[in-house]
């Protein structure tokens, strides 16, 4: 369980988040949504202790995000996968050495033949073919580099995974694909998401609990049939998008 | 040139071809397109389509071998390196990730194609950002740097950097990434407020359908599918969104049953 309580967070006297409490239990798939610049990508940091809290605690598990125990922190972050917005990946390795790369720095396998088979399983979870794993990062597009990331992040086999924007500059077919990955990663391995989106498409198909921020507060907090039908003008808007009917 | 043109042609592109070097196929295959200055056009198409590979062709950062590329009838492939780069001074892009300089202020970031490009006093230069800046809302804004903005100001301020050289032709690189919905709208807003006032041919590159088809209605914009280099359709939205082609068909309806594999997408 993923325990957030009386989360403050503010940068440069502006704040950001105010009192955030709420609680992701084992095989929720929690989308986050709110507008650009409401602390989305803030609080996932904040999870993970990229980010540190001006006040409330965190905890993963048993354990508390806490700056001041790098050894329990590495933990956290070794069990809660982060999947950036922008694919961060090293420019300077293939493909191959990229999804491998925190399976090796980890050491948490040292057979090659393990090391390979793993990397190939989790290039098809994301539905990639082996023909990228000699490539480098900079000869693939954008959708793909992302997808390339997902793996990595899948690679060390986190029992959480927090994804910023995952379907961000990704085509439709890519965004079923993905979506049909995290909805698999739930239900069928029992994997713990926190998705930080914009994407209402997805949380509504794949989300199992809709979390909607807005000036800092939670505004909305329960099931996607239930901000379907919420009266909350952000959640109205969120769902008329530009609005195209054939 | 041999070339039958129409006065309003801002862009035509001929047979376009462009490999990567060591890649087993074209990025682009024989690929051809007109626009006029008062044209807006949508490209769509998977992720790897080669959308932003056309987009750095047309904009000049890559160079090709096959084809031709016309920017008002000026062929950019046989154009001598001086006269290429006149001719690049009418084209303008944004990027993706809005590539803005990151050492350099909101304001720096605007002064500096002035600076480079124009032959524009120091007080023209100032007054010509300062407007734009208002145009694209940004005033108040000018001595932060990149990372102190937020991503839709980021886009913003990568919008008013293409806008600021009052250019004929602007490609847009998914202009609306990563931005929520509200802020997508005003994005889009200033996209076509821009086009309407100078009527500046538009070329905008997106992964969000919802965007290209409700606009392409509301303003008849025509819209291309791009697949593996090849335009394989071009019309307005109703056509594209009734398509009978089954690649067009799954993208549309974002189904994963179809022609197209992820895999097959890489």
């Amino acid at each position: 369980m993923i325990n957030i309580n009386k989360l403050c967070k503010s940068f440069d006297n502006r704040k950001i988040l105010e009192n955030i409490s709420f609680s992701v239990v084992k095989g929720e798939c929690v989308f986050i949504l709110g507008k650009s610049g409401v602390g989305k990508s803030v609080l996932l940091k904040n999870i993970v202790g990229l980010v540190l809290p001006d006040s409330g605690t965190i905890t993963v598990g048993e354990i508390k995000v806490d700056a001041q125990r790098p050894e329990e922190l590495s933990l956290i972050r070794q069990r809660c996968g982060l999947v950036f917005q922008f694919p961060a990946l090293l420019d300077s390795v293939t493909v191959f050495e990229n999804i491998c790369f925190g399976l090796r720095a980890r050491g948490l396998l040292t057979s090659q033949v393990e090391i390979a088979a793993r990397v190939k399983e989790k290039l098809k979870l994301v539905g990639l073919s082996e023909v990228v794993l000699d490539q480098m990062p900079t000869e693939l597009s954008f959708g793909t580099q992302k997808r390339v990331s997902i793996a990595r992040t899948l690679a060390v086999e986190p029992e959480y995974l927090l994804f910023d924007e995952p379907t961000t500059g990704m085509d439709p077919i890519a965004t079923a694909g993905l979506n049909q990955l995290i909805k698999n990663l739930t239900v069928k391995l029992g994997v713990t998401s926190i998705v930080v989106s914009h994407d209402i498409k997805s949380a509504l198909a794949v989300g199992t609990r809709i979390i909607l921020l807005e000036d800092g507060g939670i505004v909305f907090d329960g099931k996607p049939g239930e901000f379907k039908s919420s009266s909350i003008t952000l959640a109205q808007e969120f769902q008329m998008g530009f609005g195209y009917h054939a | 040139m041999g070339l039958s043109q129409n006065e309003n042609e801002v862009l035509r592109v001929q047979e376009l071809s462009f490999t990567f070097p060591n890649a087993s196929g074209p990025t682009i295959d024989r690929l051809s397109l007109s626009l006029n200055s008062s044209d807006i056009f949508f490209l769509i198409g998977p992720s790897g389509a080669g959308k932003t590979t056309l987009l750095k062709l047309l904009g000049g950062i890559y160079s090709y071998k096959a084809g031709e590329i016309y920017i008002q009838g000026a062929p950019l492939g046989r154009l001598s390196q001086s006269n290429k780069k006149l001719v690049l001074k009418r084209v303008a892009m944004t990027f993706q990730r809005s590539g803005l300089f990151d050492s350099l202020t909101v304001l720096e970031n605007l002064l500096f194609p002035l600076r480079e490009l124009t032959l524009l006093t120091a007080k023209e230069r100032l007054q010509l950002a300062e407007q734009i800046l208002r145009q694209v809302n940004l005033t108040g804004a000018e001595s932060k740097y990149p990372f102190e903005i937020s991503g839709g100001m980021q886009k913003r301020l990568g919008i008013a950097r293409a806008l600021v050289l009052q250019p004929e032709l602007i490609l847009y690189d998914d202009p609306t990434a990563g931005l929520d919905p509200i802020t997508s709208h005003h994005i889009v807003d200033l996209i076509l407020t821009a086009q309407n006032k100078k009527k500046t041919g538009t070329l905008i590159a997106t992964s969000d359908l919802d965007l290209a088809f409700s606009v392409s209605k509301k303003t008849s914009a025509k819209i291309g599918f791009l697949c593996q280099g090849k335009l394989i359709q071009v019309g307005t939205e109703k056509e594209i969104f009734e398509s009978r082609n089954p690649i067009i068909h799954q993208f549309t309806r974002g189904l994963l049953q179809g022609p197209l594999t992820p895999s097959e997408l890489s």
